[in-house]
């Protein structure tokens, strides 16, 4: 009796004390896709293939695996690490072009909203460009990693004609590649290697000139320092000795142009632009073109190139032609004795009615003034810059 | 004939032997299993008897068939028929009531049948049935008229004590209570309740008021155990259980969680953890993550004894609990010595002397409920891990700021306190029949709280660590004088008592705060720290000297009166206003005494009391009367010459009129016992009536000031008690007795001030002072009631409130009265059954007829930016495919989403708790543990809060904070008594 109640208490003793010394076990958690928030892309100009990317976002982990995928597959993509509010990744080296991003966690997968834009683009590293300029027609080397044969190197500049292209194959180097100047090729050069689709630009090549080269449909006149920039002269004048300047207007009918080197260009653009609104309301230029269209509306082929971006001088870029005329006839593209037209209109309250012009007569001395732009006629020769 | 020679020497010798004399033996004890002595022991028809020796075994002649009777005052007659099996050993059970028993009253002692007033015993064994928590917890539903409530059961939580109902605003409701002489502030918390002998509720205006200025509440007379004359009595108690938290609250896990959030808010921000934590499928369970089985244990020694001239009794009890909340614990050791002796005839002495060292860890519970453990686990977002990648804690909780599980883990608040309480009495009688007695005691307290918060605990706490030393101290003494002149003459006894006392008070603390200091030695080094301030420190003194006697007559043990008068003088109010007199009187008449009754044997006890009195509240604090200047703060420091000067200025507006609260009190009792007291107990109407309430009443802003402490209005507490005590079964091996009491309170502010019939409508005249006054939620606005809900800007889906005076706008206007917060009724329900050694106890507890403020709902029910809800929300919220009339929508700037200001989180509070029960199994002393020279043994296993049945969704039906309660826990015990 006695040793049924010990049981009987002993019993209640243990199932009154087990509960209390257990907690009931949860079932285990069952992993799903990840749960990614606030995601950014970077930006194209921020990526680089074989290199590490950065995509922000929240809920990203250390043991994320990556995927990008494009039309041609899935490629599973090293990841460098990952924080609170960012992934990191390497993109690549052979990619290009836009990707879908999946992250895979626990076997679980999670497609970004989004994609992964990878520009086209030849990997190169430590690339170190000429310091100065190189002769025309020279072997230029170009220090860098990650050349390739069968590299090609695209020569452009904005004022060759337009889709003038020089693609040059390289030669690899010890330090990176070499190749030859082809002729025609001057100024300064944009730089690109490509490689199939990818490009990527080196950045600019400056290849010397001197004055009296015959380059770019004309006779090279005046070269800055560095002999990279400067302007090219026609040959020939354009149109007769006895060319208006254009409609003599009142002040508020000047196109605002300047005198000085490099002002050209954009002189003309302007006075085309006062054309033809003048033409808008006016009949009496209908018949006939301004000293401005005239030479903006010249072409001129030299060889295989046709050139069309002249225009018309300004008053310091026709004193430099001045002043270098007899190199010019030497060259066959003297300056006959006339006044010449520039693109600079006179000062002041002039601006509407008059513009400057040079005097081709003198031998020597500078003669330059303002003149009525519809009253005098006199000679025009157009000039392009590089 | 040799034949019938034979037959009737058989038949003699067979007589003979029939009625051949046997020695019956055996042993008498009580329920405890402690041997009786004196019990008389007489055989049923004859003359002889016998009676117990100090061992209780007895011995007796009888024959078998024979009925043996066993009888001793107290206790109910068992009997007995003499069988083969020897020996007889006999349990006696009390008596539903004892009416012999001498119980105090205050300032001196009375026979329970002569007592006039309204005083509830309540037995030592019953504490029993709370092993887990502090002897104030352990009165809960012991004794009619004694609302107690387990605010917090947290380790080392003690429990609020209310008798008789509500009768204070400001001066506090709870009793007074008086250990052995020494009132004691606090409770019994500092109480081993091993060491208690008996404890005494004084609910009367008679009973209390000889306690005067500190017995509007109720008195709690404790007195404790003293040693006894005879053999040194070794008492080894052990027991020792786990504790399961209780109603974790069901919550939504992560994946609910952000199913929801991203429905309702899309723009929620999620942290990187967070959504790692989802995509792995997991999900944190704050609840658990801060929670843990507590653990549980008590061990416990006395020695007693003594000779004709000494007495003593020492008492060690050590107990250690480690809370259901992960780093909480409480752990306390109690010494008490009691001597008393006797120099002469004429002269005795005696000493009490209690001294503990309590120590309190890491209970987050008090101040700011909003930050604490709990809530912070509650309110925390199930997406959020409890650790980042790196191991630190994580630290992105909306809410709170704070994550819970570096809380537990880092945060280190110790609140250690040395108490010594030491009285020593001298009693002399100069000539015979007068008593004089003096009794001078002293307390020393010291009360020390270190807490540093580490800053790794979240944002909510200072990065480089945040320390604060407090540390108090407490002093008080008193004398207290009386002298007794008793009389007895025929059918006179009379008793005649005065004396006079005097106590002093004070306090002093201060408090040191640092903070960016080193997490190593925190507290400990507060000079290391970067920062410190703002530092504190305070002092206060008051002292109390009275003069009281008491005069009780008794006729002819039928007519009984009580005539009691305090008077206190109390430095606490102003001068000219600082004694009040307490007078009180009482009557009461032993019907069962009256010849006409004493021959109906069916009623052994029947007596009718009635008291009248008036009794005082001086806890207004001290110098509350006075115009006080606060130095110092942001308040009174000024800028001068570009420095800060230290400003004074006067912050409170004298009141010298203050007075005392005053609550007189009417009582109307009936104790009864019925069939040899098998059937005992008592019903009291009372009618107690507060005045001079202590109120701040707004002043004219032109004053100066906000307000002032003022005497004003009233508050009524009428009520009835009901206790019946019945043994329904005393066989001799079975027995089963129960005991019932329930009590009914009404509240009610008769008065405010100025004819006011509210003040800002919470309290209000003719209502329970703590009355609801709310909107009333009226569920949720329907899809078809779209064009009527826009009218209060409400779309379908959110809560709607009633527009109760129908005038187009919600506001204070439509609120109306949702019920009150304290129980209408409440009781506890025992029974006691024994069967041989086995013994089997059953205590339940309940309250009922009030509401409860779930305030966690607020938060759980309704849909919130910044923190976990309940998974019933998740599963029922409104929407149009599956309306709802309970949970609103989850709609950002949904008014009334989360029920603030409408009853909408109020739920009955009714509960019926299985409090405890418990089995246990005393060895019969013949036993085994002869061999070990133990008087007995007992074993037990014991289920505290084993079911509770209540509509109540809240972590406890009786936290006094809802919002961030610690979780009440169930206790599975195990403990082991021997004595030697």
């Amino acid at each position: 009796m006695k040793k049924n109640i010990c049981y009987l208490l002993f019993t209640i003793l243990i199932a009154g004390i087990i509960p209390g010394c257990s907690k009931n076990n949860d079932a285990a958690p069952v992993p799903i896709a990840p749960i990614l928030k606030e995601i950014v892309f970077p930006n194209e100009n921020d990526v680089i293939p074989g290199k590490e990317a950065t995509i922000l976002g929240k809920g990203f982990s250390k043991e994320d695996k990556i995927f990008i995928e494009a039309d041609n597959g899935m490629l599973e993509v090293e990841v460098t690490g990952a924080t609170n509010d960012y992934i990191r990744f390497i993109v690549p080296a052979e990619s290009g072009g836009l990707y879908t991003v999946t992250v895979e966690r626990a076997g679980k997968q999670t497609t970004l909203d989004g994609e992964l834009s990878v520009p086209f683009i030849v990997v190169l590293e430590n690339v170190v460009m000429p310091a100065s300029g190189v002769q025309q027609g020279a072997t230029v080397k170009i220090e860098g990693e990650g050349f390739q044969d069968g590299d090609i190197l695209q020569l452009t500049a904005a004022f060759y004609p337009e889709g003038k292209t020089y693609n040059i194959p390289v030669t690899i180097t010890a330090k990176g590649i070499s190749f030859l100047l082809p002729t025609g090729a001057y100024g300064a050069n944009n730089a690109i290697i490509t490689r199939g689709e990818k490009k990527t630009n080196l950045g600019t090549i400056g290849i010397e000139v001197n004055a009296g080269d015959e380059l770019g449909g004309g006779i090279v006149y005046y070269t800055e320092s560095n002999k990279v920039h400067g302007f090219i002269v026609s040959k020939t004048n354009t149109g007769t000795p006895e060319e208006q300047f254009g409609p003599a207007v009142a002040l508020s009918g000047a196109a605002g142009t300047g005198k000085s080197l490099g002002s050209g260009k954009v002189n003309t653009a302007k006075l085309i632009d006062k054309m033809n609104a003048f033409r808008q309301n006016n009949s009496s230029w209908n018949t006939k073109k301004s000293a401005a269209e005239m030479c903006n509306e010249l072409s001129i082929t030299a060889g295989d190139d046709t050139y069309t971006d002249w225009f018309l001088p300004s008053q310091e870029e026709l004193i430099e032609i001045f002043k270098v005329k007899n190199m010019l006839w030497d060259k066959g593209a003297g300056m006959p004795a006339n006044n010449y037209w520039s693109s600079s209109e006179g000062d002041g309250d002039a601006a509407g009615w008059s513009a400057f012009y040079v005097n081709f007569y003198e031998p020597e001395n500078i003669v330059s003034g303002n003149s009525d732009k519809e009253g005098w006629k006199i000679g025009i020769r157009a000039i392009r810059s590089f | 004939m040799l034949k019938k020679l034979l037959l009737i020497t058989l038949g003699v010798c067979s007589s003979v032997l029939l009625f051949a004399q046997i020695k019956v033996t055996g042993i008498v004890t009580d329920a405890d299993n402690i041997p009786v002595q004196g019990v008389n022991i007489t055989i049923r028809n004859s003359t002889r008897g016998t009676a117990t020796d100090d061992k209780g075994r007895y011995h007796i002649e009888a024959a078998k068939g024979n009925m043996l009777e066993f009888s001793f005052t107290g206790y109910l007659k068992k009997t007995v028929t003499v069988e083969n099996e020897m020996p007889i050993n006999i349990q006696l059970i009390h008596e539903a009531v004892n009416l012999d028993e001498v119980i105090a009253i205050g300032y001196g002692s009375a026979k329970k049948s002569d007592l006039t007033g309204a005083v509830t015993s309540v037995k030592p064994e019953s504490m029993k049935n709370a092993r887990i928590g502090t002897a104030t917890s352990a009165l809960q539903g012991l004794a009619a008229g004694v609302f107690v409530t387990t605010g917090s059961v947290k380790p080392g939580g003690d429990a609020t004590v209310v008798i008789r109902g509500l009768g204070s605003l400001r001066a506090g409701n709870a009793p007074l209570y008086v250990v052995d002489g020494m009132p004691v502030e606090g409770g019994l918390q500092d109480l081993s309740p091993s060491d208690i002998a008996s404890i005494e509720v004084l609910k009367d205006a008679s009973s209390s008021s000889i306690y005067g200025s500190r017995g509007s509440n109720g008195v709690i007379l404790v007195t404790t155990k003293k040693g006894t004359k005879g053999k040194s009595r070794i008492t080894l108690n052990a027991n020792t259980g786990v504790q399961r938290m209780l109603n974790k609250q069901d919550l939504m896990n992560a994946q609910q969680y952000y199913e929801l959030a991203s429905k309702a808010v899309t723009n929620y921000k999620w942290t990187s953890e967070e959504l790692r934590l989802l995509s792995r499928g997991e999900s944190t369970d704050w609840q658990d993550a801060v929670t843990q089985n507590g653990r549980y244990n008590n061990y416990n020694i006395a020695v007693s004894g003594g000779s004709d001239k000494v007495s003593h009794f020492l008492g060690a009890d050590w107990y250690n609990q480690v809370g259901t909340i992960k780093n909480s614990s409480f752990n306390k050791l109690t010494l008490r010595y009691n001597m008393d002796a006797f120099a002469n005839d004429w002269f005795r002495y005696g000493i009490r002397f209690n001294v503990i060292e309590s120590r309190l860890k890491n209970i987050n519970e008090e101040g700011d409920s909003g930050y604490g453990t709990m809530f912070s686990a509650i309110s925390s977002q199930p997406t959020a891990p409890i650790y980042t990648d790196d191991g630190a804690y994580f630290d992105g909780f909306l809410n709170t700021k704070a994550n819970p599980v570096a809380i537990v883990d880092l945060l280190d608040r110790t609140t250690q306190k040395t108490r010594a309480v030491g009285m020593a009495y001298v009693e002399f009688e100069p000539v015979k029949n007068v008593k004089i007695r003096s009794e001078n005691g002293a307390e020393t307290e010291i009360f020390n709280v270190n807490a540093y918060e580490d800053g790794r605990m979240g944002q909510h706490y200072a990065a480089g660590g945040h320390a604060t030393k407090f540390n108090g101290k407490k002093r008080f003494m008193q004398t207290e004088n009386t002298a007794t002149y008793t009389y007895h003459a025929q059918q006179h006894k009379l008793s005649v008592m005065g004396g006079f006392a005097a106590s002093k008070i004070d306090y002093e603390n201060f408090t040191a705060d640092s903070k960016n200091l080193s997490s190593i030695t925190g507290y400990n080094n507060l000079g290391g720290a970067q920062n410190h301030g703002p530092n504190y420190s305070y002092a206060s003194a008051s002292t109390l000297t009275s003069f009281f006697g008491r005069l009780n007559y008794n006729f002819d043990e039928r007519y009984l009166a009580t005539i009691t008068m305090r008077g206190d003088g109390s430095s606490r109010f102003a001068p000219g206003k600082r004694w009040g007199f307490f007078p009180s009187a009482a009557l009461a008449w032993r019907i069962s005494k009256e010849s006409f009754i004493d021959n109906i044997p069916a009623i052994s006890d029947l007596k009718l009391r009635v008291s009248v009195g008036m009794l005082g509240n001086q806890n207004i604090g001290d110098y509350a009367y006075a115009a006080t200047i606060s130095q110092g703060g942001e308040w009174a420091d000024y800028v001068l010459g570009g420095n800060l000067a230290t400003g004074s200025v006067q912050n409170t507006i004298s009141n010298p009129n203050l007075t005392w609260e005053k609550a007189q009190q009417f009582d109307l009792g009936l104790d009864y016992g019925f069939l040899n007291n098998r059937i005992a107990g008592s019903v009291d109407l009372y009618y107690k009536k507060t005045t001079d309430l202590l109120w701040l009443v707004p002043l004219p802003t032109e004053s100066g000031f906000d307000n002032s402490l003022t005497n004003i209005g009233q508050i009524n507490n009428k009520g009835i008690e009901f206790t019946i005590n019945t043994v329904n079964f005393n066989a001799k091996d079975f027995s089963w007795t129960t005991a019932f009491n329930i009590s009914f309170n009404d509240n009610r502010i008769a008065a405010l001030y100025n004819g006011k019939q509210d003040v800002n409508k919470s309290l209000f005249v003719d209502k329970n002072i703590n009355t609801y006054y709310l909107l009333k939620a009226d569920g949720i606005w329907q899809t078809n009631e779209a064009t009527e809900a826009a009218r209060y800007n409400a779309v379908p889906g959110d809560r709607k409130v009633l527009d109760s005076n129908k005038d187009g706008v919600i506001n204070g206007d439509d609120r109306d009265f949702s019920g009150v917060s304290t129980p209408k009724y409440y009781g506890s329900f025992t029974n006691t059954f024994k069967y041989k050694g086995i013994d089997l106890v059953l205590f339940f507890t309940y309250a009922g007829g009030h509401r409860i403020n779930n305030s966690l709902s607020r938060y759980m029910n309704s849909f919130n930016t910044w923190g976990n809800m309940s998974t019933a929300y998740y599963n029922g919220y409104w929407t149009p495919q599956r309306p709802s009339n309970r949970y609103p929508a989850p709609r950002v700037g949904s008014p009334y989403s989360n029920g603030d200001g409408t009853d909408a989180n109020l739920q009955r509070g009714d509960y019926v708790r299985l409090k405890n029960i418990e089995l246990g199994y005393t060895f019969p002393s013949n036993s085994f543990i002869r061999h070990i020279k133990s008087s007995g043994i007992r074993i037990y296993a014991a289920v505290q809060n084993s079911v509770t049945w209540t509509e109540f969704t809240g972590f406890d039906v009786e936290s006094s904070d809802n919002t961030n309660p610690y979780p009440n826990a169930r206790g599975f015990i195990a403990g082991l008594s021997i004595n030697f």
